[in-house]
């Protein structure tokens, strides 16, 4: 297997969905977002939202906090330290690879 | 790989999605000009020139700030979500924008002057400084096709406005101002603060604009229920 072949194969299946990579990389920018501005940047409904952020919690990458501003629930997600990592990793392979 | 650098850049831009962050720049430095302007008629035993500026700016960048907290918080917040940016990386821009501001100024009036005014004076930078403005608005007028326009006006407005005759720019520049007692011509005072409050007028109006089409095409949502 060639160089470049070998860096797409060993890519994180995990971030590599686009749904996921897009919540990867705008929480990437920021300290913390909450779950509506994920949801109005991504264009995606809630209930894929949810199930994107469920996977990537589950692989360690993102961190969610359930709280409230005045009355409002509010669900605020950041990327873990793992997650940093991972998606500089990502980012790293798949720039070698292209 | 542009796409994921795109993504990436989108929380920055997310800042002044409803029009405060221009609007907040605006109406600071349109009231820091008019008292720059205003100081420079009045004597100075007249009480206004007992109140520094120092206060006057401290106060008017409370406002600012405030004024953005409570319409995020009211707002902002509620209809497209909210959003904590990291401090470094907020501070590094700051300063990267001021200085990319100050240089684009600087050079952008070195050849205003080298092309237009003929013989180099001390005080010509004064009066085109104010590219300041379009320099700092470039940022948030790229995504955006229509503030282009208010960019370009913006720019016509720094260049032009040194050319306008004298006796007018003398008269805006007044002869009380402390850079007038430093030794720079009235005129070029006058053009500098003339440009200054068009280009902070341009700036709240580009504001007021982004943020009347983000209540019209936003919405609030009902209570999150992911």
């Amino acid at each position: 297997m060639n160089p470049q072949m070998a860096a797409l194969a060993e890519i994180d299946r995990v971030i590599h969905e686009p749904g996921r990579l897009m919540i990867v990389a705008l929480l990437s920018a920021v300290e913390r977002a909450d779950f509506l501005y994920l949801q109005h940047e991504t264009d995606m409904n809630k209930g894929t939202l949810s199930s994107h952020i469920s996977r990537l919690q589950e692989a360690g990458y993102v961190e969610v906090v359930k709280t409230y501003r005045g009355k409002t629930p509010q669900t605020l997600l950041s990327l873990t330290p793992s997650g940093h990592e991972a998606f500089e990793q990502y980012r790293q392979k798949l720039k070698g690879a292209l | 790989m542009d796409r994921i650098q795109e993504l990436t850049a989108r929380p920055s831009l997310y800042g002044n999605i409803d029009g405060s962050q221009e609007f907040s720049y605006g109406f600071f430095f349109l009231c820091f000009s008019i008292w720059n302007q205003v100081q420079s008629h009045i004597h100075e035993s007249m009480l206004w020139w007992n109140i520094t500026t120092d206060s006057l700016i401290v106060s008017i960048a409370a406002i600012s700030y405030f004024g953005i907290k409570a319409l995020k918080n009211r707002v902002t917040y509620r209809r497209t979500g909210f959003v904590e940016y990291r401090k470094q990386g907020k501070k590094k821009l700051t300063v990267l924008l001021i200085a990319y501001s100050l240089l684009a100024a600087v050079i952008g009036a070195a050849i205003c002057y080298l092309l237009f005014r003929g013989p180099w004076r001390p005080s010509s930078f004064l009066s085109v400084v104010a590219l300041i403005f379009p320099a700092g608005y470039i940022r948030l007028a790229r995504p955006t096709q229509w503030k282009w326009a208010i960019f370009l006006l913006m720019i016509a407005t720094a260049l032009l406005t040194p050319a306008l005759p004298t006796q007018l720019l003398s008269a805006v520049g007044g002869g009380a101002s402390p850079l007038a007692r430093m030794g720079i011509y009235a005129r070029d005072i006058g053009a500098f603060w003339l440009a200054s409050i068009i280009n902070s007028t341009l700036i709240m109006i580009s504001g007021g604009i982004t943020f009347w089409l983000y209540i019209c095409h936003t919405q609030a949502p009902g209570q999150e229920s992911e």
